[in-house]
């Protein structure tokens, strides 16, 4: 086969894929979230930094367990593994399912859906990005998290470049594989693999190497969700809020925590999408695969965030 | 592909809606072999759109934007289908002579990601080398061999060696 025709066939079996029409308006949508987000999360960071303090944010929301009495029973279910996913604990009281999760950033909440949507069946995960920055160095921004070695798809070699110390172990530099970075910074905390994408190596950036090594730890959380923490001058969630994922049939949720600054609700789930606050430390945002909207409705009215523990508040 | 220069090689600003009406149906085609799954393909397509449009007066002006977005949109739609059931193959919409797009098809979905991207942008936007490396971050060198890589594995897989 030639190069020509390799290209004809490429040509011919995407060309023939029946595609759908492009939809203004649903691209006009996604963008003002996008938007929106990206401006309160800035807007946080800027209060923070202006007054100084941290804000107790548990204390701005009510935890309203009296409300909801759910009598759960526990029992562990299992889940399709995948990349950075992992099947959860799961509590299930008939109709109603509860899941406690770990943010990447220690954050805690339980949250509960109806069990026929099987969130947590089909996996739960972190975001795979986690945003780190130390000014002016070659490493960061987008670390890499799963639950899997990446050894072959990132980097790849006979051995590691060199080592570093790190708060919480070794940490190995190992060249890239020709992707999205010349070589990784590679940390493992016990079940979990994070990468730092860095365009230095040893030779000419030991020292940047060393310090990054040096000020990013991290710990597997006694529910298996991975918690990463900077030591200044290393800032992580930088330039994204901590995010997990859950897979069900036909949605796709994405929890992000520390996102709200004002309630606000897109519940109608008739455009695919709903975009729900939660207080105001938990935003839910989920999309319905396709066109079936009918469990994103349920997921709209059953959907429920629980017991938030922002970082920094005691359990 | 629309692109950010003319003839003379002058920048000359691209029309985010034009771009998005002329270019969607390509990106979610380019899409779907990440996925195999058309919601995720088209929700993908729709939310790398969006980003460029957050970004686009960085973007307007760059000639690779197209590979860019599709770059984006494949990446979304692998995080998403890696929180879902494997991708079933479904045979609707393909047209005549299924069996041997369904071939392409197959063999496309079983490279490994850099090597899908770099076979995309090339073989079906026609993008050049130099191009697909700065989407891809990467030079044209390793461009060069994910392509050859891909293309040994493509034939091999489609039962035709390459030549």
């Amino acid at each position: 086969m030639s190069d020509d025709e390799l290209r004809a066939r490429v040509k011919a079996a995407l060309t023939s894929v029946a595609a759908p029409s492009p939809d203004v308006g649903v691209v006009s949508r996604k963008a003002r979230r996008l938007r929106r987000r990206r401006a309160m999360t800035a807007s946080v960071a800027a209060v923070v930094v202006a007054i100084g303090i941290i804000v107790p944010l548990a204390a701005l929301v009510p935890t309203d367990e009296s409300d909801h009495p759910t009598p759960l029973t526990p029992r562990v279910t299992g889940g399709r593994q995948a990349m950075s996913d992992f099947p959860p604990a799961t509590m299930i009281a008939g109709s109603r399912t509860m899941l406690s999760v770990t943010f990447p950033d220690g954050s805690t909440a339980n949250v509960t859906y109806p069990s026929e949507l099987e969130l947590g069946h089909h996996g739960v995960g972190i975001a795979p990005n986690i945003t780190a920055s130390v000014e002016g160095t070659s490493c960061g921004v987008d670390l890499i998290a799963s639950r899997e070695s990446l050894e072959g798809e990132y980097y790849d070699g006979p051995a590691a470049l060199a080592q570093y110390d790190g708060p919480a172990g070794t940490v190995e530099l190992w060249r890239g594989t020709g992707g999205n970075a010349s070589y990784y910074l590679v940390y493992r905390f016990q079940d979990w693999w994070l990468l730092s994408p860095c365009r230095v190596g040893p030779s000419e950036g030991s020292a940047e190497l060393a310090l990054w090594a040096a000020s990013l730890s991290g710990h597997q959380s006694p529910d298996g969700f991975l918690v990463v923490e900077g030591i200044p001058p290393l800032v992580v969630f930088s330039d994204g809020p901590p995010e997990l994922y859950l897979g069900g049939d036909g949605i796709f949720v994405q929890l992000s925590v520390g996102t709200c600054t004002t309630s606000r609700f897109d519940r109608d789930a008739s455009d695919g999408v709903i975009d729900i606050c939660y207080g105001r430390e938990v935003n839910m945002y989920a999309l319905a695969d396709g066109r079936d909207v009918r469990n994103l409705s349920k997921l709209s009215e059953q959907f429920e965030v629980r017991r938030v523990e922002p970082i920094g508040e005691s359990t | 592909l629309l692109r950010g220069d003319d003839a003379n090689g002058h920048l000359v600003e691209i029309d985010f809606e034009d771009l998005y009406r002329r270019q969607f149906q390509s990106v979610f085609r380019a899409t779907f072999p990440v996925c195999g799954d058309r919601g995720i393909a088209e929700d993908a397509t729709q939310e790398a759109f969006a980003k460029a449009y957050e970004r686009w007066s960085r973007l307007k002006y760059e000639p690779w934007v197209v590979g860019w977005i599709v770059t984006t949109a494949m990446n979304i739609a692998r995080r998403t289908r890696r929180l879902r059931t494997p991708p079933s193959l479904r045979a609707d919409g393909w047209g005549a002579d299924v069996d041997g797009r369904l071939d392409v098809w197959a063999a496309m979905a079983s490279l490994p990601k850099r090597q899908l991207q770099a076979t995309v942008l090339h073989y079906f936007l026609d993008m050049p080398l130099n191009e697909i490396g700065v989407v891809m971050g990467c030079s044209t060198g390793t461009i060069k061999a994910h392509l050859s890589r891909a293309r040994e594995r493509l034939a091999r897989d489609m039962g035709s060696p390459y030549k």
